[in-house]
This record gives C-alpha cells, structure tokens and sequence, in this order.
C-alpha cells in the first residue's frame, strides 16, 4: 500500500473489445450473401399473404364479402407470395435432413431419406390438399 | 497468481455430456422459440403453397375453389377442423416470420434495439395469432 492509501500497481483498465463494424449492404457483395437475405426475407411475403386471407375472413365476419377478388394484381401479389413461399419451402425443407435425426437402434435415419420424407410430404400435401381445395369449391350446398 | 479454471472447461476436462452437466441450465424460452421456429417453417413450407396457389391465382382466374363465393367460403368455415389448420397456419408461419425478421433486421446492422425488436417481433406474431383465433372460431 502506498502512503496515499492507494495501491502501488497500475490500476486495471477494462478491456477493450474488438466490435467489428460492417455497413448495412455487406450481403450485396458476394451472390451466396444475397440469396441468404432472400431466404431470410421469405416469410415476410408468406405472413402478408395470410394476413391478406385474415382479412378476407374479417370481411367474411362482417357480412361484406361477396366474392373473392380476381382483379390481376391480386393474382400478381398471390403469385410473388407464391415465389417466395416455394423459396422458402426449397431452403427449408433441404435443410431437413441435416437438422432432423431419427434415430433407429444405435444409428440414424440417412440425412437423404428424412429430406426425400419432408419432400415428399410437401408434394403429397399439394396434390391432395389442392384437390380437396377444388372439390370443397364444387359441392352443391 | 492462479486462476480459478471455470465450470465450463472443469466439465469438458471430465468428458461429461451436456445433459448432465450442473453448471448448464436448459434455455426454456429458446428452446420454446426455436421449437415454434422450425415447426412454423416446416409447416408453412408443406401447406402454404398450394394455398396460395389454389386459393390467390388458380381461384381467381376462374377454378372453383372453397373461397370462390360467400355460400362456400362460409360453409367450408364452418368446420372446426378447418378453424384449427388455418390458426395453426397462421399461428406458426407468424411466428416463423418474427424469428426470421427479427434476425433479418440484426443482419441489416439493427444491432442497437436487439431486445425491444425481440419483443416487437414476437408480441405481433402472438397478437396476429390472437386476431386469427379471434375471427377464426367467431365467424361464420
């Protein structure tokens, strides 16, 4: 101890963190960059879309819905959410075999069957829920 | 002077599993966002398509469908098991999109307002599924 009262060693400076900085446009410079910030915009397209069918719902509700909207740009704003949502459902579900391990006795499902699985449950769905889509549409009521 | 070794590094120098380390706790409330997360992912990836297919472009161009007019689209409401996919769908694919969004803001350098994007993103997410329950199982 010094006479002062003070200690006689350097006092401790806080460490300094290393904080790197990138601009906000760093995902423009390489292609893989951009195709990341697409698959992580997807859902956004996704959730306009089904607030778009909440709202029809809420319309519904109220007693002002009459027909549904066939106006072209209706039908151009489904198909960018369309394009999106497959985006996603690709980058997703190829993922799914990586993530997901089933495990059977002392090993695991091959990554390539549990993606082919998720593929394969997403066409099935498509086809069958496209249908009952059309079918519930024709019924005589 | 010698340092005391932290639990973490005491735990890997026994070679014990993560599961039956005492000094990890399990992260409930991630493990709670991821789990919404990823089924949102999955299950907007497997339905939300052909939706949006069949309901905003092969419908309006003239395919019936069950939101084509009032009578069917009320009548298709109807049924409970339709209310539970629709909240399902909108439920997970909202939360799928507050996670993807809140880190999508993160990696456009919004790095100052982590928590308060947290809560934004997942409070709407939670809010819109509210709404759907909401119009969902009070209409038709």
């Amino acid at each position: 101890m010094s006479d002062s009262g003070g200690s006689i060693f350097l006092k401790e400076t806080p460490p300094r963190h290393y904080r790197p900085k990138q601009p906000a446009t760093w995902w423009l410079k390489r292609p893989n960059y951009i195709l990341y910030m697409i698959r992580e915009f997807t859902p956004i397209p996704m959730a306009a879309w089904l607030i778009w069918f909440l709202y029809q719902v809420y319309k519904l509700h109220n007693g002002t819905f009459v027909i549904q909207s066939i106006s072209p740009a209706f039908i151009a704003f489904s198909a960018v959410c369309l394009f999106f949502t497959l985006w996603h459902a690709i980058t997703f579900l190829s993922l799914s075999g990586l993530i997901m391990r089933v495990p059977i006795g002392d090993r695991v499902l091959a990554p390539i069957v549990v993606k082919g699985a998720a593929f394969g449950a997403m066409i099935v769905a498509s086809i069958l829920g496209g249908a009952l889509f059309i079918y519930l549409g024709t019924v005589n009521l | 002077m010698a340092t005391e070794t932290p639990a973490v590094h005491r735990a890997e120098e026994r070679h014990e599993h993560w599961h039956q380390r005492a000094d990890v706790r399990p992260a409930y409330s991630h493990s709670f966002w991821w789990f919404m997360f990823a089924n949102g992912g999955a299950f907007a990836a497997i339905f939300l398509g052909v939706m949006i297919l069949v309901l905003g472009i092969l419908g309006p161009l003239g395919t019936p469908e069950w939101m084509y007019d009032r009578g069917h689209f009320a009548w298709t409401l109807a049924n409970p098991l339709v209310k539970l996919f629709l909240l399902l769908l909108c439920g997970l694919t909202f939360v799928h999109a507050a996670h993807r969004t809140r880190y999508l803001l993160m990696d456009l350098g919004v790095l100052s307002f982590k928590k308060p994007i947290q809560y934004a993103m997942y409070g709407l997410a939670g809010a819109g599924t509210v709404v759907a329950a909401l119009l969902l199982f009070s209409t038709p």
